[in-house]
């Protein structure tokens, strides 16, 4: 079709725009074309939004590749902003589902969001490419296909918009900013953030300080000479590390202890919330932050979400609750998390799936918490980026191991791009020392040629994750007629997920309503029973409005069966909801 | 029937429910249902009490008289009612150690308001007048937020009159996917909502002994005499077999506060801090650090039955208790205000979980204090006499005889709809059928009042609000009813109980008493807070040029700069000392200084610097100020040559 059109265009137009014409086609052959010369797994075959996945996108170029989906898509997603940040950044929300049939909320919804530590920069990568893939995908993929009529996915690419800007555009390390940049005085002097890192060398990357010293207990490693490693205790040093690069700004002697903001937006949430003396960085109570409030109030409008992921870096790991030991999670969820999680081990070479406070650290208030806790989601938190991927070898948790690897894959592969090497500068405190380390964008985020493999493994996770998602279906239905006149009508409520449609939290805690199965047209419900068992042999007896029967959940990978024996009718069809499990209906044929 | 207002089985939840008052008159009304009459309860407890909009107008009243007041509008509610915070001082009242008052949280004790109102207007006369608020109101800001529930406040005005301290936000309590559809009903027509008790062999609760309107919590003692169930004033409205669970709204302001908070209780909100009202004062707490001291007229207390240390829990991750270094300030405080009130400690309060004032010393780091507000006078402990109850019991076994209790169909046994575990399950309605407890009632209830001494303390509370009422020559519970009940078929039910606010509400016209006397207690915890002085300071000659400041910075304040578990938390802000001045620069040292914090009574610590005077100048000026928002400054210059003081500043 395009080519044909192009063709007739090229015969009426004038010979000069031709030739510019012939020229582009020769330079972009593919693109014209529509096709691609060979069909290759795994990207989208003609995607509308051309974007780029070998490279990390700021604020502005993510707000626009988000609106040219919403642009170019609409019938599969709509973008809204959940409110804005402290510096007045919109908090984005892309809604991906096929529009058209039920309302999104009736859809059991999946939660992802990324970069509420907005120095884990690839977390937003993933979110952007899942968003992408998916509807670039809809067409051509049945899988997609069918999980965006049936689910919908609620994508957060930035959920700390500001620090994504200040780490991309302001000098900054690979650890920083973990904290938003709401003010905070970190050191209660009563002045805000007025003491920070400093640029002292000017070359956008905040490193470490040196200054060499005979009395010093640092020397350089003998293989990678740059980098500082202790003296042993008999041997004398070279180096006095003088830590982050800054000055003392304020005059108090203390250098860079208030910098920007100074919190910890994934202590901030309300399940087991503590304060600062027992969560650092917990900041003045649960949702205190303008990101993190819009974000809960979202979830709490939109009960339908009942799977979650929450994209951070670093370590390969795929995480979940509990934070603190004094609240376990219900052994029946702890069945579908490990079943889930089994897969992503599979899925994503290198990542570990553990626990948060048995396998890393206490962390109270954290989002998959609360989502958990007080939400009843299967959420978990994802740490991109597995030392594995520097040389395939197995995973060593020793810190100085690791750095060697680093070291070694920046010789190797990025060909030293990943250190700034020492450099002399004057400092207002110390007089001449030097600064070098690490460049901001090495450490924790992958370089662009593995960007694009973490996202889409981890996208395709999520979409496991998000198909093991329940989904209630009426299965067989068998209707009966019984003596003086009554018709026996038997349905099977199924949910062919693994994942069911009440987390065992959210019965404990009444967190969503249970799932309703209701018979419509019947002129009187005489009977309604309830049973675990397609044999009804010790079924539950409904005796208040028994038309609409209340399922408490159905379990993943099972059924509920349901029957009621009615009096008089015309036609009669069978609606099953639940809130996290989605919907059906039949009309049933009497025989 | 409509219900625009929420259950009174807040109430029950909340710790008081070892005990529940019920009237029951006499036997006169006994058996009979009755609908729309409110012979002996005509009296309103709210007469004579401001409502919403009289309170505005007051304040206003007061911000256009005086000087002294200013009004803030701090948030406005899901209600759209504004939050309005009164400020009471001089100057720059934002940069002073300030008291804040807050009232008018837990709305069913309504009066609280009033009492802050008049707590207001007293002091402004007082310093207006040139009495010891003047001084008190120069060093210090008196804030007041009368009202800190505006929307439960209204639902206090509205009809039917009902006990709540929810405000108007929508919740689904029970979790059924249906919001706020069955909250109490009026069912009498009587204009209130109050109890209902249902006769069943397997309630939790008795008749006191002694005084058969009291209803007290079921003990082993007990067995053999009637049992009851009691729940709020209404009807299934839902038909889901639980009556009452789902009222509308809403969160309680002193449930929604993050220490100890009530996760999934029904009244405490989706989260801490969640309701514009709520958030508000959190941000003025924490973010103008000046607030020293809270103080909270409500129905909570930390001081009739005081805050106690505890060394097990103080060593603790998370400190649940006062803390002992904290106890030694706090201890005769409580003690001063339960001798200048003169309240009895039998009085029952409500937990400390969600609460605002144990949030503000625990995560604040606010000194924080919980006046009960008003609680009877304890010299009408007893109850002089009963009223019979023999009438009524002989009618209800005449009335009851004509039904078949055992074939009695209610609703369905319903699943725990109570989000709280700790709550009881009072609303739910059983089908099991309770012959013994109905047909023995009259006979074992009437023996056990007379035959055993008046040593049952349980209901000791209700009993002096009761006796106090008599006292005042008026009736505080509706008269006992029977009832027949559409959800209970077959069993006795009764409507009766408290009057709603009585036991929870003075006479109006000891407002102004109790505002007296806590205004006497705000102004002694004013004069003990803690104060700055520059105690000592010398600037001596090294040679070459150089100088040795030493400066002593002193709390002459009874109390210590920060309380302990501030310091824990690193909440309010330290004592920043700085220096000024020209013709110098330091060598040893810095500008900035922060303190550690001083004890009370004396607490002191040394600082020293060493300075070089520039060649320029032939004598070093050096201005110190030490200072702390919520403690004030005090500053001093010093000169090489000759030391003068200056005049502490506030």
């Amino acid at each position: 079709m395009r080519r044909f059109a192009f063709g007739t265009y090229l015969q009426t137009a004038r010979p000069l725009v031709a030739a510019a014409f012939l020229g582009l086609i020769i330079t972009f052959p593919p693109a014209l074309a529509g096709e691609p010369p060979y069909p290759v797994m795994g990207a989208p075959p003609s995607p509308r939004v051309q974007a780029t996945w070998n490279r990390y996108h700021d604020y502005q170029e993510a707000t626009r590749l988000l609106r040219e989906m919403a642009a170019k898509h609409p019938r599969l997603c709509r973008l809204e902003s959940l409110g804005r940040s402290y510096q007045g950044r919109e908090i984005w929300l892309l809604t991906v589902t096929e529009r058209g049939g039920d309302a999104d909320v009736l859809k059991p919804g999946f939660w992802l969001d990324a970069g509420i530590h907005a120095n884990e920069i690839q977390a937003t990568e993933v979110a952007l490419y899942t968003a992408w893939f998916l509807l670039e995908s809809y067409e051509s993929n049945k899988k997609v296909h069918e999980l965006l009529r049936d689910r919908v996915l609620y994508i957060v690419p930035m959920l700390s918009p500001d620090s994504r800007d200040a780490h991309l555009h302001t000098p900054q390390s690979t650890h920083t900013p973990r904290s938003g940049q709401v003010p905070f005085d970190d050191d209660r002097d009563g002045e805000v953030d007025e003491d920070g890192w400093d640029d002292l060398d000017g070359d956008g990357n905040i490193t470490l300080m040196r200054i060499a010293d005979p009395n010093g207990r640092y020397k350089p490693q003998p293989q990678y000479p740059e980098w500082l490693i202790p003296a042993e205790p008999d041997e004398p040093g070279q180096y006095r590390i003088l830590g982050t690069e800054g000055y003392d700004n304020d005059g108090d002697g203390q250098i860079n202890e208030d910098p920007p903001g100074g919190y910890d937006p994934n202590r901030n949430w309300p399940w087991q919330w503590q304060p600062q003396y027992v969560q650092a960085g917990a900041i003045l109570y649960p949702l205190a932050l303008p990101e993190n409030r819009a974000a809960a109030e979202f979830i709490l409008r939109h009960p339908n979400i009942v799977g979650a992921q929450s994209f951070h870096n670093f370590g390969g790991m795929i995480l979940r609750g509990p934070g603190s030991e004094d609240s376990p999670y219900a052994p029946d969820d702890i069945q579908v998390f490990n079943a889930l999680a089994a897969k992503g081990e599979t899925m994503l070479p290198g990542y570990r799936y553990m626990v948060i406070h048995t396998d890393l650290y206490p962390v109270y208030g954290g989002e998959l918490d609360w989502l958990y806790q007080m939400r009843g989601v299967f959420c978990f938190t994802t740490e991109l980026f597995t030392p594995r991927d520097y040389f395939g070898r197995p995973v060593d948790r020793t810190i100085s191991l690791r750095e060697e690897q680093m070291r070694e894959f920046d010789r190797y592969l990025l060909l030293g791009q990943g250190y700034v090497p020492w450099k002399e500068v004057n400092h207002p405190q110390y007089g001449k020392i030097e600064v070098g380390g690490a460049v901001k964008s090495w450490g924790r985020q992958p370089p662009s040629f593995m960007l694009e493999e973490e996202c889409h493994r981890n996208m395709a996770f999520v979409l496991y994750h998000a198909e093991q998602m329940p989904l209630v279906r009426l299965g067989q239905v068998d209707v009966q007629h019984e003596p003086n006149g009554l018709l026996r009508v038997t349905a099977v409520v199924e949910n062919r997920r693994l994942m069911p449609t009440r987390s065992a939290i959210d019965r404990q805690r009444k967190i969503t309503p249970p799932d309703r199965v209701a018979l419509e047209g019947a002129e009187k419900v005489i009977l309604g029973l309830v049973s675990d068992s397609p044999f009804f042999e010790n079924p539950r007896e409904q005796k208040e409005n028994p038309a609409e029967l209340e399922l408490e959940y159905v379990p993943g990978m099972a059924a509920r069966y349901v029957r009621w024996y009615v009096e008089g009718h015309e036609k009669l069809g069978i609606s099953v909801h639940s809130t996290k499990g989605g919907s059906d209906r039949r009309e049933l044929d009497i025989p | 029937m409509p219900y625009p207002v929420s259950a009174n089985d807040f109430f029950w939840s909340r710790g008081l429910r070892h005990v529940v008052l019920l009237s029951a008159l006499s036997g006169i009304f006994a058996g009979i249902v009755l609908a729309g009459v409110a012979t002996a309860n005509a009296w309103d407890p709210r007469e004579g009490f401001p409502d919403l909009d009289q309170i505005g107008q007051r304040m206003d009243a007061l911000a256009a008289k005086s000087d002294y007041c200013r009004l803030e509008y701090l948030a406005k509610t899901r209600g759209h009612r504004p939050l309005a915070l009164i400020k009471l001082g001089t100057g720059r009242v934002d940069q002073k150690p300030t008291v804040l008052l807050v009232a008018g949280a837990d709305a069913e004790q309504f009066s609280s308001a009033a009492i802050a109102l008049s707590l207001t207007e007293q002091v402004i006369s007082d310093a207006e007048s040139g009495g010891p608020w003047k001084e008190n109101l120069d060093r210090y800001t008196l804030c007041l937020l009368p009202v800190a529930s505006p929307d439960a406040y209204a639902k206090a005005w509205a009809a039917p009159r009902w006990e709540t301290s929810r405000n108007s936000r929508p919740w689904d309590e029970d979790g059924d996917g249906r919001i706020d559809e069955d909250g109490p009903d009026d069912l009498d027509g009587d204009g209130q909502i109050v109890m209902m008790r249902i006769a069943d062999a397997e309630g939790d609760w008795v008749e006191h002994p002694h005084d058969h309107r009291v209803m007290v919590h079921f003990e082993a003692g007990d067995v053999g005499r009637p049992r009851y169930r009691l729940i709020s004033e209404g009807v299934d409205n839902d038909h889901d077999g639980t009556v009452n669970e789902d009222p509308p709204g809403g969160t309680a302001f002193n449930r929604n506060f993050p220490f100890d908070y009530p996760f999934f209780a029904g009244d405490a909100g989706p989260w801490q801090v969640s309701d514009p009202e709520t958030q508000a004062l959190a941000d003025l707490v924490l973010h103008q650090g000046n607030i020293a001291a809270v103080v909270v007229l409500g129905l909570e207390d930390n001081m009739l039955k005081p805050w106690t240390p505890e060394a097990s829990a103080e060593a603790q991750k998370v400190k649940k208790r006062i803390l002992a270094d904290d106890f030694v300030y706090f201890d005769p405080l409580a003690k001063f205000y339960r001798e200048r009130t003169g309240f009895s400690q039998d009085a029952e309060s409500r937990g400390e979980g969600g609460s605002f004032y144990a949030w503000a010393y625990f995560h604040a780091g606010c000194w924080a204090f919980a006046a009960r507000t008003w609680v009877p006078a304890s010299d009408t402990n007893q109850p002089g006499q009963t009223p019979s109850h023999e009438t009524l019991e002989v009618s209800s076994d005449q009335e009851m005889a004509g039904e078949d209790v055992s074939e009695s169909e209610g609703p369905k046994s319903a699943q725990d709809t109570n989000r709280d575990a700790a709550e009881d399950q009072q609303h739910v309605i059983r089908e099991d059928s309770d012959k013994e407890g109905t047909a023995g009632k009259g006979a074992n209830g009437g023996q056990a009042g007379d035959t055993n001494k008046d040593n049952d303390k349980r209901g000791a509370f209700q009993r002096a609000v009761l006796a106090f009422w008599e006292s005042q020559g008026k009736e505080a519970f509706v008269p006992w009813r029977r009832y027949k009940h559409p959800d209970f078929p077959g069993r006795e039910v009764e409507i009766g109980g408290f009057l709603p606010g009585a036991q929870w509400n003075p006479p109006p016209d000891l407002v102004d008493e109790l505002a007296e006397k806590h205004a006497h207690f705000v102004a002694h915890l004013m004069e003990s807070l803690p104060r700055l002085r520059i105690a000592r300071s010398s600037l001596e000659p090294l040679g070459g040029g150089l100088y040795r400041l030493t400066v002593e910075v002193e709390n002459v304040g009874r109390m210590p700069t920060v309380p302990k578990m501030g310091e824990v938390n690193g909440q309010p802000y330290p004592i920043r000392v700085e220096l000024a001045g020209e013709g110098w620069e330091l060598i040893q040292g810095f500008r900035k200084t922060l303190l550690d914090p001083l004890p009370g009574g004396g607490g002191r610590q040394e600082l020293r610097w060493i300075l070089r005077r520039r060649d320029d100048v032939s004598r070093l000026r050096v201005q110190i100020t030490a200072q702390s928002p919520h403690v004030g400054k005090a500053s001093k210059t010093i000169e090489s040559s000759a030391e003068r003081i200056s005049e502490n500043t506030w």
